[in-house]
């Protein structure tokens, strides 16, 4: 990937606002920084405008830290320790718990400095950071990621006793008549939310898969609280309005057998229905 | 019934939204998801970005973590919103102290005997206090998020309660004159409740953690791009419903599939459980809550309720491709609609569509969505005019066509978007 030219004086300019000098960052050493922000923004080549105010909106101040300290400077890093990682701490423990946050914000910590699990030298998690959020703020989401990651991998791991089991003779038994009606509203909502606007599927997911409440909704999607509220109203509704259409539509039912269908849907609320919706419908 | 219905609806909900993962996307990087957060992504960035958040559990979940693990202070409610009720409760006793002030002049006018006198002065002290309180920017904005924070929890279970159809605005007004330490007794209240509800949701899910688990893939560290797992089991079941469809018809009317999310048998009236109680208390004669809404935010907020969810159907001039587009998914009939096949994901969701003479397809939908399609080719994403919602296409030609904004202003490009133009 070829990197935009940044013209002197504009460098010049940032690197003087950045206060990277204060860290003895070179003026060569952030202009490269910024050429690779810039590098990883604009992948198909930008105007000399647009680059100028990509750069120009950036947090410089965060940006020339995560360079000196990614390039070892010990001024740099006092600095970082005294205002960053108490935060990252304090986040770590808002994000895991116990030991596990301890571990997750040293491992991340580690990686900061450039040293792996195996106190090998690497280089700094700190040269992905382009100055686009701000420090404090990347350093949460990495430590977000890295936590659901870790999770992830030992939800997967962990259950093979469970898996040598017949899946099929821990399943309750039910009448198959209700699992393909379950299986019906299950595949129409299924298709419902696929069509929904990208952002209002999120709120959905912020809402129900994540249980986040209505204020953090607001947050994450940059909305206010009574916003988000109205908004997931009118979502449901329509959600809800948009189910019953399929399932009239799609299997030719009145208002009492999708009254049925969904009655069906409480009663066995514990049903797998994977087999039945990897099935062709029936 | 209604609320069993909605119960059905909220256990299946948890249960897709859980196991959703991205197809064939790869994960935006730590930095994007941040710079989402902090709002600082531009148009088709955003897009790009949201479009993601929207499908794969794995960043959805990023972003909750982040919001709820954001230092207390940062995660305060934006208070320049000027408009937003908690910048307008002084205006409530403030109220109360000028409808005094006017009656107490008012009576002062009339008799001047210097005891009632004493006896009005003592009536308009104490409001005339709390007023002062209030409007003193830092305590009435250290209130209002401590009644927030009390009443978010609250606001979660009014939401939960909704399809019920238990109407709680009356409750809500109330609410306004009880001292904060009976907000937060009601809000512990409310939140065991909550738990309760979270305990049958998570029994529900709990059964597809299993094959959630098997549709996840291996996340390695967030430096390194990774490549998702294709095709999720909604997308199969997409298929399903759309063959399901096909057989049905070939242009699905409009006005059933808008029709029943605008009057669903339980339809209780819109509610927003914080904002609402101040202004319920506030405009006793303000119309109804249902009324209101639809008033103020008018067409923009149904045109998407509508736009996501009616069919909007193209064809070409033979009359033998079609495309039937709902909300921002596309999908392409080669044989007159008898069966279809999803072609496109949109970034947002399509509003509506025009196919110009040599067969070339416009869309234009929400925040700046254009998309164009030649005759023989896919579809792109061009460049937007502007980030606002687009309501209408017309005078679509090879590489020329018209947009125009919700509010009417009309933009038209010539060169397939590289520069619009305003009319």
């Amino acid at each position: 990937v070829s990197l935009p030219a940044i013209p002197d004086a504009l460098g010049r300019e940032l690197h003087r606002e950045s206060g990277a000098a204060a860290w003895d960052v070179s003026l060569a050493t952030f202009m490269q920084r910024l050429a690779v922000s810039g590098g990883s923004r604009f992948k198909s080549g930008a105007t000399a405008r647009e680059l100028e105010s990509y750069l120009r909106a950036l947090h410089l101040n965060d940006l020339a830290l995560a360079c000196a300290c990614a390039s070892g400077h010990d001024g740099a890093w006092e600095h970082f320790v005294r205002e960053m990682r108490p935060a990252l701490y304090a986040a770590a423990r808002a994000i895991a718990k116990g030991d596990e946050a301890r571990d997750l914000a040293d491992s991340l910590y580690a990686r900061l400095f450039g040293v792996d699990a195996k106190g090998q030298q690497r280089r700094s998690l700190l040269d992905y950071y382009h100055g686009r959020a701000r420090l404090s703020t990347w350093l949460r989401t990495v430590l977000a990621q890295r936590h659901i990651d870790a999770v992830r991998e030992r939800a997967r791991t962990v259950p093979l006793e469970e898996d040598r089991e017949d899946p099929a003779s821990s399943l309750p038994v039910v009448d198959p008549d209700v699992r393909d009606n379950v299986a019906r509203v299950q595949r129409a909502l299924n298709a419902a939310v696929d069509a929904l606007d990208p952002r209002d599927r999120l709120r959905l997911n912020l809402y129900y898969a994540q249980k986040l409440t209505l204020a953090r909704i607001g947050r994450a999607l940059g909305e206010h609280e009574a916003t988000a509220s109205r908004n997931l109203e009118r979502v449901r509704r329509a959600l809800r309005g948009e189910i019953e259409r399929r399932l009239k539509e799609a299997h030719g039912m009145d208002a009492a057998g999708v009254a049925a269908c969904l009655q069906q849907a409480v009663e066995a609320p514990e049903l797998d229905l994977s087999h039945v919706l990897a099935a062709d419908d029936s | 019934v209604a609320r069993h219905e909605d119960e059905a609806i909220e256990r299946l909900l948890t249960r897709a939204l859980r196991s959703t993962t991205a197809s064939g996307d790869v994960c935006p990087s730590a930095e994007d998801v941040a710079a989402y957060l902090e709002r600082t992504l531009d148009g088709e960035e955003l897009q790009r970005v949201e479009l993601h958040l929207s499908s794969c559990a794995r960043c959805a979940e990023t972003l909750a973590l982040l919001v709820e693990s954001e230092p207390v202070a940062a995660s305060a409610p934006p208070a320049s919103v000027w408009w937003s009720w908690s910048a307008w409760r002084w205006a409530v006793p403030a109220a109360a102290v000028l409808v005094i002030g006017v009656w107490f002049a008012s009576t002062l006018q009339k008799g001047r005997e210097p005891a009632s006198q004493m006896a009005q002065y003592k009536r308009v002290e104490a409001p005339k206090k709390e007023a002062a309180d209030l409007a003193a920017p830092s305590i009435a904005e250290s209130e209002a998020q401590s009644a927030a924070s009390a009443t978010e929890v609250q606001s979660r279970r009014t939401v939960v309660a909704g399809g019920a159809g238990t109407p709680t605005v009356p409750a809500e007004s109330a609410r306004v004159n009880q001292a904060p330490a009976d907000l937060r007794r009601e809000a512990a209240q409310a939140s065991d409740r909550d738990q309760s509800l979270d305990q049958v949701a998570r029994a529900a899910s709990e059964a597809d953690s299993a094959a959630a688990r098997r549709s996840t893939p291996a996340q390695p560290s967030p430096d390194q791009p990774r490549a998702a797992k294709a095709e999720s089991r909604a997308d199969a079941a997409l298929a399903d419903a759309i063959k399901d469809g096909a057989t049905s018809a070939v242009a699905p009317p409009a006005a059933p599939a808008a029709a029943p999310p605008a009057a669903p048998p339980t339809a209780a009236p819109p509610r927003s459980p914080a904002g609402g109680a101040a202004r319920a208390a506030a405009g006793a004669a303000a119309p109804p809550v249902a009324q209101r809404q639809e008033a103020a935010e008018a067409a923009p907020e149904r045109a998407r309720t509508v736009a996501a969810f009616a069919p909007l159907v193209l064809r070409t001039r033979a009359g033998d491709v079609l495309w039937r587009i709902t909300g921002s998914v596309v999908e392409r009939s080669t044989d007159g609609g008898t069966t279809w096949a999803t072609e496109f994901r949109a970034p947002a969701t399509v509003s509506t569509g025009v196919v110009a003479a040599d067969d070339t397809v416009w869309l234009a939908g929400a925040r700046g969505l254009v998309l164009r399609r030649p005759a023989a080719g896919g579809w792109r994403v061009v460049s937007p005019p502007s980030m606002d919602d687009l309501v209408g296409v017309s005078e679509p030609a090879t590489t020329a066509v018209t947009v125009r904004t919700a509010d009417g202003r009309q933009f038209r490009t010539t060169d397939n978007g590289a520069t619009w133009m305003a009319r």
